[in-house]
């Protein structure tokens, strides 16, 4: 249980460290400033390789966009 | 009295976006008249409100064309009560106004880490909002709760990263929420199984607007 906190807690943690660079360059702009659909293309910072990327790619939050849909049988049906 | 506004917020799909939205609002529309804007362009909002056999008890209404926290405010005044239904991204014009014109952000996350890691650049965005909405309130919901599961019990920990308050009111994952929908109606019209579902949406009303 408590390993389970950490972890989840950890992995937030490292989620945030890896997004950071990469969704907000430090000159950041106003929010009104931004393009109405801004496109991840539109951020030339995103283009480059994140910043920190460790061999366990599998857990990295980069590469689990696609096995989300993994998780959703379990909570989408009722018990 | 200015029209309070509730923005139900997060660039996740399937969050809980508008199911939180819609029963907010029939709850709020028990206090005073209430208006949701599907900021969507999916419509589910929309959708729920027109498929049911029973009125729902808030007007659901789509907005296009050019529109801004202003405009927004002076159509609509003459509601007490407006929630703003967003679309999946925080970077649509929808979204980035939406959070200039609330009052109080919701944001319902799932207790699932993937999800935890999807919502991670709404602190950002809603600290961005608060130069022009200065006392914009923000806080995350948790929804889908199971509360015998570990992950569900991790996750006020896990929240805590976010440096942003969490409601103390959840909403526990619960057939009935999808059943109102089916139904076109809210928790509240679904009788006693409904009810303990009415609570907690009773329970996050209190907890951010205030009885
Ligand atoms: N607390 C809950 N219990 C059970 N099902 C839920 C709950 N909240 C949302 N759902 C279901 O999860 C799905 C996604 O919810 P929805 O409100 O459409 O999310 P979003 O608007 O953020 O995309 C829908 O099928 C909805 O009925
Ligand atoms: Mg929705």
């Amino acid at each position: 249980m408590t390993n389970l906190k950490d972890k989840l807690s950890a992995s937030v943690r490292m989620a945030k460290a890896s997004q950071q660079p990469a969704e907000k360059p430090a000159t950041a702009k106003p929010t009104a400033a931004k393009p109405a659909a801004a496109a991840p293309a539109a951020k030339p910072v995103r283009a480059k390789p994140p910043v920190k990327k460790t061999p366990a790619a599998k857990s990295q939050p980069s590469g689990t966009q696609d096995s989300g849909n993994a998780l959703f049988p379990a909570r989408v049906w009722p018990d | 009295m200015a029209t309070h506004v509730t923005a139900v917020i997060n660039q996740k799909g399937g969050a809980g976006k508008t199911t939180l939205a819609m029963n907010l609002a029939a709850g709020l529309a028990r206090r005073g008249e209430t208006v949701v804007i599907d900021l969507d362009p999916q419509g589910s909002s929309l959708q729920w409100a027109s498929s049911g056999s029973k009125p729902f008890p808030a007007t659901v209404k789509q907005i296009g064309g050019k529109w801004d926290a202003r405009t927004l405010h002076q159509n609509y005044r003459a509601y007490r009560y407006m929630v703003l239904d967003c679309p999946p991204s925080i970077d649509s014009h929808a979204s980035v106004q939406a959070l200039q014109a609330c009052d109080v952000a919701l944001i319902p996350v799932l207790p699932s880490p993937i999800d935890l890691w999807a919502s991670l650049r709404l602190p950002q965005e809603i600290e961005d909002a608060r130069r022009a909405n200065a006392n914009l309130k923000a806080f995350l919901v948790l929804n889908q709760l199971e509360p015998k599961s570990a992950i569900s019990a991790a996750m006020h920990d896990a929240l805590a990263e976010f440096g942003m308050p969490v409601l103390a009111a959840t909403l526990r994952r619960r057939a009935i929420y999808r059943g109102a929908a089916l139904e076109g109606v809210s928790v509240y019209q679904m009788g006693s199984r409904g009810a303990s579902a009415a609570e907690e949406i009773e329970a996050i009303i209190n907890e951010v607007i205030g009885s």
